[in-house]
C-alpha cells in the first residue's frame, strides 16, 4: 500500500510540475479585429475642462452635474449615453481617421457627435469635442473630457 | 481553564515527540489568474515567507505558513506589447495537513488544507504601445462606488505535492507545486448584471522551502 502511494505521489508530482512548466513557457497571442480591448467599456467623467480650465469631478457639488454622466460603448459598436440630467441617448459608435476620432451616431435624432481622441489608455480616455460649442458673446468653447472606466466590468 | 490546556499539551506532546518540528524560509514563483477572457494570460509573481512543519508521526504532519504572495491578472492584446496587469499583493496564512513518504535522503509529500489571506496592496501596469508603460496604484473601494467595491479578505482551498531532500546537514530542502483556489470574489457588485465578472484568485506556485530542525 505504502509502495503504491509512493509511486502514485511521485508520478502526480512529476506530471504536475511538467504541466506547470509547459504552461508557464507558453506565449499566447490573441488576434481580435478591433480595439474593443481599450474602448468598449462603460465610462464616466473624471475631469473636464472648458477652454483649458480644468474641473475635477471630486471638486464639484452633487448638483453640479457631471457625476451621473455615463457613456457605455459596447463591443457590438452600439452605445448608451446617460446625460447629466438622466436622459438617455442611444446609437452606434465608430473609430475613424486612424482611430484618432470617436464618432457617436444617435439613432433617434440622427445627430452625429465627433470627439478627437487625445490619448487612449487602458484606464483613461481623453477626448475633445470637435464641434466646439459656439456662444455669440464669448466665441467658441472647447470642451475636453477625461473619462475613466466604471470598475468591475 | 489551565487544566484544559495541560490536558491538551499532554495529549499532543507524545505525538509531536516522534519527530522534530522544522521551520524555515520559503520562496517561490506564482502563476496567477483571476478570470478568463479573450485576452487573459498567466500573470507571474513572487511568493516568499516562512513555514513551520509539526509532525505527528507516521508521516503525518501539519504545515503552517505566513507568506507574502503576488496574485492578480494579466491581459494582452495582439502580442505582449499592449497589456494590462494587476499585481495584487496578499498576506497569506495557509494551514495544511501533510503526508510524507520518506526514502533514503529523499521524501515525497502531498498536503491539502485552507488558506486565509488579506489583500494589502495593489498596482496596475499597462501599455498601449509597448514602450510607454503606465504604473498606477490600485485604489481600494471599501464602500460601494458606482455599484462596485473591493473585497480584501480571501479564503480558499490549497493543495500541494512535492519532493524533499534531507542530506544537506542541518536541514531539509523541499520543492513543491501548489494550487490555491480562492472561494471569495475580490469584487462585489451592488446590482450584478447577468454577465457579471467576479474575480477569483487562482494560483499555481512552484516554491523552495528550507526547513531547519528546531
Amino acid at each position: 500500500m505504502k509502495k503504491y502511494l509512493h509511486k502514485t505521489l511521485q508520478s502526480v508530482s512529476l506530471c504536475l510540475m511538467l504541466a506547470a512548466l509547459i504552461s508557464g513557457c507558453e506565449t499566447q497571442e490573441i488576434v481580435v479585429p478591433e480595439i474593443e480591448f481599450f474602448i468598449a467599456k462603460e465610462w464616466k467623467i473624471d475631469k473636464f475642462s472648458i477652454n483649458g480650465k480644468v474641473m475635477e469631478a471630486s471638486e464639484m457639488d452633487p448638483g453640479d452635474l457631471i457625476s451621473p454622466y455615463r457613456l457605455k460603448l459596447k463591443d457590438d459598436f452600439t452605445f448608451t449615453q446617460t446625460y447629466i440630467d438622466g436622459t438617455i441617448g442611444k446609437g452606434n459608435w465608430a473609430l475613424k481617421a486612424g482611430f484618432s476620432q470617436l464618432i457617436l451616431s444617435f439613432t433617434n435624432s440622427g445627430d452625429e457627435i465627433s470627439y478627437l481622441i487625445n490619448t487612449l489608455e487602458v484606464r483613461q480616455l481623453d477626448v475633445t469635442l470637435m464641434q466646439g460649442i459656439k456662444d455669440n458673446q464669448t466665441g467658441t468653447w472647447d470642451y475636453r473630457y477625461i473619462l475613466v472606466p466604471i470598475r468591475g466590468q | 481553564m489551565k487544566k484544559n490546556y495541560l490536558v491538551l499539551i499532554l495529549i499532543i506532546m507524545p505525538l509531536v515527540g516522534y519527530s522534530q518540528i522544522t521551520v524555515g524560509p520559503k520562496m517561490g514563483v506564482n502563476i496567477a489568474s483571476q478570470f478568463k477572457s479573450d485576452f487573459s494570460v498567466p500573470k507571474y509573481g513572487f511568493a516568499y515567507g516562512a513555514a513551520i512543519d509539526i509532525p505527528f508521526g507516521g508521516g503525518i504532519s501539519v504545515q503552517g505558513e505566513f507568506v507574502v504572495t503576488q496574485k492578480g491578472y494579466r491581459e494582452i492584446y495582439k502580442g505582449d506589447e499592449i497589456f494590462d496587469e494587476l499585481t495584487a499583493t496578499y498576506l497569506e496564512i495557509p494551514a495544511m495537513a501533510k503526508y510524507t513518504i520518506t526514502k533514503v535522503n529523499w521524501a515525497y509529500f502531498a498536503q491539502g488544507g485552507v488558506y486565509w489571506s488579506y489583500w494589502s496592496k495593489g498596482s496596475y501596469e499597462s501599455s498601449t504601445d509597448g514602450e510607454d508603460i503606465k504604473s498606477e496604484d490600485y485604489e481600494f473601494t471599501s464602500e460601494f462606488e458606482d455599484g462596485f467595491k473591493d473585497v480584501r479578505s480571501d479564503f480558499g482551498l490549497v493543495g500541494e505535492v512535492g519532493v524533499s531532500y534531507d542530506n544537506l546537514g542541518s536541514g531539509v530542502l523541499a520543492l513543491g507545486l501548489r494550487y490555491s483556489h480562492g472561494l471569495v470574489a475580490t469584487n462585489k457588485l451592488e446590482s450584478p448584471p447577468a454577465d457579471a465578472v467576479y474575480n477569483l484568485n487562482r494560483v499555481f506556485t512552484i516554491s523552495l522551502t528550507y526547513f531547519i530542525y528546531l
